[in-house]
Formats: C-alpha cells, sequence, structure tokens
C-alpha cells in the first residue's frame, strides 16, 4: 500500500470515527424483548436437562428394582463354582444324610417302574411355625427342621419326601432353603450335595435360589476409597461485603482513600481424600475417612483499588451410613448419609492495591478456627472392573451448617451444595 | 477504562435493565452507523443488525475481560454480525478474481475531494458500491483488516479479496469526481 492510499483510508476513517446514525426507539424495544427470550430460553434448556437427568434416573431405578440379580444355579453348578472347598468339612458325621438315602432309594425304583423323573428337589421347611433367630429375609428353620426332599417325577407331583437335617438352614416362605452369603450351614450343604452329587452323578438337582450381590468388592468385609469430589454448583455468586479493616493492606489503605466494603466471588471447591468402610452382610455399612478440600476465593473493592484472592485449606472427617440396594450384573447401587466435620487447617489471603498515589502488595496467613458441621446425603454407582477392585461415582448434596466464623467462604455463602464425587474401591 | 465505565460494565454483567440500557444509548448512534455501512444504508436491515448486535452484546458481556476499549469489542460483535448477514444472503456470490487488473495502474482516491464531503455524503458514496466491494473496503479501509484476514472472514480467496477493493476504489474515484 502507497503512502497516499494509507492518507486516503485514514483521513475516511478520521471522518466516520465518530460519525454516529439516528437510532429510533423500537430498536431498543427490539434489544429488550431478545434478551428476554434469550433468557427464557437459558432457563427452559436448563430445565429440560435436568428433567431428562431426573427421568432417565427414575427409570433406570425402577428397571433395576424390577431386576434383581437372583442367579439361580442348579446346586451342582453352584456347587463346583464355589466350592468353598476351605470351609468343606471333611468329617461327614454330622450331615444328615439318612433322608437323602431313603429319597434316593425310591428314585432308583421309580426310574426302575418306568417313571422318569429328571429333578431331585431339595427343600427344607421349618417344623410347625417356629422359627429361630437369625436368617437373611424371613427367617430360618430350627434346628429340628425336616428336611423334605422330594422326587418329582415328570408330571411334578412329589412321590416321595423324608429325612432329618441336624443343621439349621434358612428358609422363604415358599419353604425353599436359600443360601444366602455368610449362610453359616452353607459350607455343610454344600459338602453334603457334593457327596452326594459324587454318588448319584446322573441326578440333576435344581430349584436352588441363591440371592448374593456378587461384587466381591462390596462383600461383607472392609473397603478402602480413594476419592475425589468437585462441587458442581458453587460459583458463589452473593458477595458478602467484609470490612477492609480485616485485610492485609488497611492500613496502607487508610492513608490513601476512604473505606469501601469489599465483595467476594467464590470458585467451585475441590476435594480428594481416602475412606474406609465396613460392610455387613446384610448391605448395610458404615464410612469414614479423611477428606482435603480446597476453598478459593477472589475479593476486590467496588473501585478496584484493592484486589485480592484468598485460599482455605481444610480437612474433614465424614462418617457416613450406607446401604446396598441393588445390583445390577457388575453395577452396585447404593445410598449413604451422615455428618461431617471440616477443619480449616491453614489458609492464605494476597492482595494487592493500587490507586493514583501507591502500590502495594502483601499476604497474611489466615485461618478459621471454628469447625465447620455439614450434613451429606449421596447414591452411589459403583462398577467392578476387576475381583475385588471397583469404580465408583456418587452425585451427593451437602448441606453447611452456618459456623459463624470471620472469613467469607462459599460454604457460608451457599450452604446447600451438589457434588460429584468419584473413585477406586478395594475391598477385603 | 473509567470508573463510571466499570460500573457500567458490571451493572451489565449482573444483568441490571438500566445499566444495558445506558450502555445502548452509550454506543448504539455509532454502532448503527457501522450497520448502515455494511447493509448499504439500507435502515430497516441496519436496525435488525442493530439488534442482534447488542443481544449478543449482553449475552456474552461477561467474557469481556476489560483489556482493550469497550467501544472496539462492541465494534467487533456487531461487525461480526453485519458479516454473518453478509454471508447468509450469499451479496458475495458475484464476487470474482480478476487477475489482470494491474493495482498500480488504478488511480488513487483524490484526498482532497475526501476532505470537501461530509459524513454523511461519505456514507452514502460507500452504500451504493455493490455488496461485494463494499464488505470489502469497510473491512479493509475502515476497520484495517488484512486481505488474508478478509479472505478468511468472507471465505474467499486473498486475491479476490484485493481485486474487490480495487474495483472499490475505481468505482469511489469515479463517484466523487460526480459527486464534486
Amino acid at each position: 500500500m502507497s503512502d497516499k492510499e494509507r492518507e486516503t483510508y485514514s483521513r475516511i476513517r478520521e471522518k466516520l470515527a465518530n460519525y454516529e446514525c439516528e437510532v429510533p426507539q423500537s430498536c431498543w424495544d427490539g434489544v429488550e424483548s431478545g434478551l428476554r427470550r434469550k433468557r427464557r430460553l437459558i432457563r427452559h434448556r436448563r430445565i429440560a436437562r435436568w428433567s431428562a437427568a431426573i427421568a432417565a434416573a427414575t427409570i433406570f431405578g425402577v428397571l433395576l428394582l424390577f431386576n434383581n440379580n437372583d442367579r439361580t444355579l442348579p446346586v451342582a453348578q453352584y456347587v463346583a463354582e464355589n466350592g468353598n472347598a476351605d470351609n468343606t468339612k471333611t468329617d461327614t458325621t454330622n450331615i444328615g444324610f439318612n433322608g437323602f438315602e431313603s429319597v434316593v432309594a425310591k428314585y432308583d425304583d421309580m426310574a426302575d417302574n418306568g417313571h422318569v423323573s429328571d429333578k431331585l428337589s431339595i427343600k427344607a421347611k421349618p417344623e410347625g411355625n417356629a422359627y429361630t433367630e437369625g436368617g437373611l429375609n424371613t427367617g430360618s428353620a430350627s434346628s429340628n427342621a425336616v428336611a423334605e426332599l422330594k422326587v418329582e417325577d415328570n408330571g411334578n407331583k412329589t412321590v416321595a419326601n423324608g429325612g432329618n437335617m441336624e443343621k439349621a438352614y434358612y428358609a422363604d416362605n415358599r419353604n425353599t432353603a436359600v443360601m444366602n452369603t455368610g449362610d453359616t450351614c452353607k459350607a455343610e450343604f454344600n459338602e453334603m450335595l457334593k457327596l452326594y452329587k459324587e454318588s448319584k452323578p446322573d441326578v440333576q438337582i435344581a430349584g436352588y435360589e441363591r440371592k448374593n450381590y456378587s461384587n466381591s468388592a462390596y462383600d461383607n468385609g472392609i473397603s478402602i476409597s480413594l476419592v475425589a469430589a468437585n462441587a458442581l454448583n458453587a460459583n458463589g455468586r452473593r458477595n458478602r461485603d467484609l470490612s477492609q479493616n480485616n485485610m492485609p493492606l488497611h492500613e496502607e489503605l487508610k492513608l490513601y482513600s476512604n473505606e469501601e466494603q469489599l465483595k467476594f466471588k467464590h470458585k467451585m471447591p475441590i476435594s480428594a481424600g481416602i475412606t474406609v468402610e465396613k460392610r455387613w452382610k446384610n448391605n448395610w455399612g458404615i464410612e469414614s475417612g479423611v477428606m482435603y478440600t480446597l476453598l478459593r476465593s477472589t475479593y476486590s473493592t467496588e473501585s478496584n483499588t484493592q484486589q485480592g484472592e484468598q485460599e482455605l485449606h481444610y480437612v474433614g472427617i465424614p462418617v457416613n451410613v450406607t446401604y446396598r440396594f441393588a445390583q445390577l450384573k457388575m453395577f452396585g447401587f447404593y445410598a449413604a448419609a451422615g455428618p461431617k466435620i471440616d477443619f480449616n487447617v491453614s489458609g492464605k489471603r494476597t492482595e494487592s492495591v493500587q490507586n493514583n498515589l501507591a502500590k502495594s502488595n502483601a499476604s497474611e496467613n489466615i485461618r478459621d478456627k471454628k469447625p465447620q458441621f455439614s450434613m451429606q446425603m449421596k447414591v452411589g454407582v459403583a462398577c467392578s472392573i476387576v475381583k475385588h477392585l471397583e469404580l465408583y461415582v456418587e452425585p451427593s448434596l451437602a448441606y453447611y451448617i452456618d459456623n459463624k466464623g470471620d472469613i467469607p467462604n462459599l460454604w457460608e455463602e451457599r450452604p446447600l451444595n451438589f457434588v460429584l464425587q468419584f473413585g477406586l474401591r478395594t475391598g477385603f | 477504562m473509567s470508573e463510571q465505565q466499570q460500573k457500567l460494565i458490571d451493572g451489565c454483567k449482573r444483568g441490571e435493565p438500566k445499566s444495558q440500557k445506558s450502555l445502548y444509548d452509550a454506543y448504539a448512534g455509532k454502532m448503527m452507523a457501522v450497520c448502515m455501512r455494511y447493509c448499504g444504508n439500507d435502515r430497516d436491515t441496519a436496525m435488525d443488525l442493530l439488534q442482534d448486535g447488542f443481544i449478543k452484546v449482553f449475552t456474552y458481556i461477561d467474557s469481556y475481560d476489560g483489556r482493550g476499549s469497550l467501544e472496539g469489542w462492541i465494534r467487533r460483535i456487531v461487525i461480526n454480525v453485519a458479516l454473518d448477514y453478509v454471508r447468509t444472503s450469499d451479496l458475495l456470490k458475484n464476487a470474482e478474481s480478476i487477475e489482470a487488473i494491474n493495482e498500480t495502474s488504478v488511480e488513487n482516491i483524490d484526498n482532497s475531494t475526501i476532505d470537501k464531503l461530509s459524513a454523511e455524503e461519505l456514507m452514502e458514496i460507500i452504500g451504493e458500491l455493490p455488496s461485494g466491494f463494499r464488505t470489502v473496503f469497510n473491512l479493509f479501509a475502515i476497520e484495517g483488516y488484512s486481505h488474508k484476514e478478509i479472505a478468511e472472514m468472507l471465505n474467499i480467496t486473498e486475491s479476490t479479496s484485493r481485486s474487490q477493493l480495487t474495483r472499490a476504489k475505481q468505482l469511489l474515484q469515479k463517484r466523487l469526481k460526480d459527486f464534486i
């Protein structure tokens, strides 16, 4: 471009630099209504997203409830898969074999006489209505229960029964033996069936239901988790006014400017930690651990003469009661709730002050000595990656109780937080 | 940035209608002139572009970080809205690359003629240019973009941008002579 051309364009720009055209009032009306439409659209989209998420979660939950993970296995297969060799008793004298033998004899007669039966169901029923203590769902058979061994022909008619079991078994209201995880008689029963199966390899034993939340990382025992968490809606928009007197450079500010209120803006907190959980066979558990949380904020005066950043470091101890309510293949679902206490172990403010006369920087250590109490409630889904290891995600709600502290922070200004936690859990 | 302007921006970021109206009143006239330049002095189209431009300004005001002037930031948004209009209206469909034009043979616009014109007259003359020439002329001569940048913005080649500018200069020179 030549100098002359450059000069030409410069003159054109100068001439038009401050040129304005008349704008009718209707134009602003159009801008206003456009902004209203945008706000409505944003609100509708937010509602639609939440509605879709809630609907998906509800449908998924309903499907889960109707899809319990009861695996029904032929007992012979169950024994083959879960032999419990270490629990197997070699002493068979306490195992009530008498009943089996009489039923087996009857079965042989039926086969000789042309009745074909391909099913031997073994059922245990309580004696009368007596139930001992224990049992998972419906009670247990008494130690004097009669084990009713049925041989059914292809018409499904009971043709023989009898036998005594010397050990107690859990039974549901259909008088079917249910072998639950932790069943104290499982070992004996398995051994008995194993021995019976070995003696009668051609007989298929079927009809047992086994309720077992099969994720080994969540079996009766202890689990350890590594947790990371982020509060998702946590940008504090309500700004708390704070006097400058609390700030590092307040003495200097007094010299150069009039006192102003400070406006705080809070950033998303980040947490990480480790938890330990003790579980019981009835799907309940209790969890605790140590969590670290970082709260960050920025603050400034309205005139921007003073600007600063604040960091608060917390160590917290959660205590949660957990309950596992569903298992779907390798996914386990649970809920938990409980209190948490956080301690502000350290903090720092760094700020700068600038006006026409001076510029200064300073920092100071701060700490809120009052503990921070909160209530946490969460649901979780865990995916078993390999045996004894699972990955989990826990959306949760946390409500922070005002501790009347002096240091503005997100928990004080927005007590209700939606938090997403995820982690790895191992069990033993 | 002045304190008053900062207050205005903060108010707009909070969504305060009063601050939004004040900001609009401060810059609407100049931005209307920008829109008129790009749509050929068509007032109705310019008003639509102005409305869309300010809706975007208030929607994305949070992204303004104070670096650079506020007027420049608003102007860029309004120009982008105008260019969207130019692109979607396919006003550049007749743009051609004329490699044969020797730019040095094109007579330069007489600067003394420019000085004799008022701003309104200059706007009228620019508005009379065909849309393709006018758009490239606005972007190069007034907004200060390079041919490479213009080519990317308008999805044309650099040589097309150059030839459009050359044609615009030719027509402007002719029109200026007739005007005076």
